[in-house]
């Protein structure tokens, strides 16, 4: 018999710990792209 | 001798063979398209389904094995995930992440801390007596979400699929009425009127091309049950933001998303006949239903007050409650009940953050209950 607390802990944990996950790859993503956004732009008027 | 019928209940046999439980569902039905035409209560959803429990009530074997035309589309098109799955692919063609991408880190966090609603109905589903399976798919009400709601239902409990996703649209319907007393009750004026500047960060195109992959590469690897949904949501995301698939997008969110939403509500309605609708413990589920919204919405308020603490006072924490994934509902609710606290407050765009969060928490949530129940 599977204990429900079991699963609610380990699902709540895989949820939180995706989404901080993707929140915090997001944040990665965006600083990389407005960097090298940045950097295009600045070569353009080079 | 075949004798004459001597009342209501006998009379009614000799023309189609339905009887008063029949005629009580029938009744159901208007009453749905009733909310649906008046109200406008999900008419999207709640016009097909109300039609589909007059259909199967009324005789003629449509909601009936083998052959029955609704029976065949929730055999055929429900219970093999397709249906759910296109409707995801079109709500992916409609989302605009820029909200949850403008502010990534508080859009997840309290979009993850509003499912926590799922598993509190979950919980008292199992205390009311319902076996774990049906807890489970009881408890997914409280995601909010129609599709991920009909895909958990079909994988874990099959049996209860048409009150559970009755309940799930009519609260969604609801939101507007259930939410504000709960927040007005967790939050103190100065907290609903914390102001937050309308202009959200600029979020360049690139951004939201990668934020699908990243969404798959990360959520389906953590949470493999969870691909079907999520997948179909980011396929949908990135027809809309490559900007190179207009046609594809276009037709995933109009002609594929409506036909798709037909057949739903006709085969969700096709379910719900007499002998599994009208017994006590559909109600236990209306009311479970509404129990998972009410602590969603707790969770989530209670989680944006923590975040409110966290940035210096700077989030308003009502937006916690736009975690529950009513789109763009909650989100709606919020900057009523922002807007009110303090008059030059324009919260909507911040909650649309969590509310966007919210859908992929929920689905992340139906993966894992999946997984590990074994759906």
């Amino acid at each position: 018999m599977v204990d429900p607390l079991q699963i609610i802990g380990i699902s709540l944990t895989v949820v939180f710990i995706c989404l901080i996950i993707l929140g915090l790859a997001v944040t990665i993503v965006s600083k990389v792209v407005m960097k090298v956004e940045k950097s295009s732009g600045k070569e353009e008027k080079g | 001798m075949l004798l004459p019928p001597h009342n209501l209940a006998e009379f009614l046999p000799y023309f189609s063979g339905i009887g008063i439980k029949e005629v009580i569902m029938i009744v159901i039905g208007l009453f749905f398209i009733y909310l649906a035409i008046r109200k406008e209560f999900e008419p999207l959803l709640l016009v097909p389904i109300g039609f589909g429990i007059i259909l199967t009530n009324i005789g003629g074997g449509m909601g009936e094995p083998p052959y029955g035309l609704l029976y065949l589309i929730r055999r055929y098109l429900i219970d093999t995930e397709i249906v759910p799955c296109l409707i995801f692919l079109g709500l992916g063609a409609m989302t605009d992440f820029t909200p949850l991408l403008a502010r990534p880190m508080v859009g997840f966090i309290l979009g993850a801390a509003a499912q926590i609603g799922i598993f509190c109905a979950f919980l008292m589903a199992l205390a009311l007596g319902f076996p774990l399976k049906q807890a489970a798919a009881i408890g997914i009400i409280g995601s909010a979400d129609g599709p991920t709601t009909i895909y958990t239902c079909t994988k874990l409990a099959p049996e209860i699929l048409g009150v559970v996703a009755i309940s799930a649209y009519i609260y969604m319907a609801l939101v507007p009425l259930i939410q504000p007393p709960i927040i007005y009750a967790l939050t103190t004026k100065k907290e609903r009127a914390t102001y937050m500047p309308p202009a959200i960060r600029p979020v360049s195109k690139l951004e939201k091309i990668i934020f699908p992959i990243v969404l798959v590469l990360i959520a389906c690897t953590l949470a493999p049950q969870s691909t079907p949904l999520i997948g179909s949501f980011a396929v949908g995301n990135l027809f809309k933001e490559c900007g190179v698939v207009e046609r594809l997008a276009e037709s995933a969110r109009n002609e594929l998303m409506n036909v798709s939403t037909i057949l739903l509500g006709l085969g969700v309605g096709g379910t719900l006949m007499a002998e599994n609708f009208l017994t006590v413990r559909s109600l236990m589920i209306f009311g479970l239903g509404v129990f998972a919204f009410v602590t969603a919405t707790i969770a989530g308020v209670l989680f944006g007050k923590i975040v409110y603490l966290a940035t210096g006072r700077k989030v308003n924490p009502i937006i916690g409650a736009a975690g529950v994934s009513a789109v763009p509902m909650s989100a709606r609710v919020c900057q009523v009940v922002a807007r009110k606290a303090n008059p030059r407050n324009y919260v909507l765009m911040h909650a649309m953050g969590p509310n966007v969060a919210g859908v992929i928490g929920s689905a992340t949530a139906a993966g894992m209950l999946i997984a590990l129940l074994g759906g």
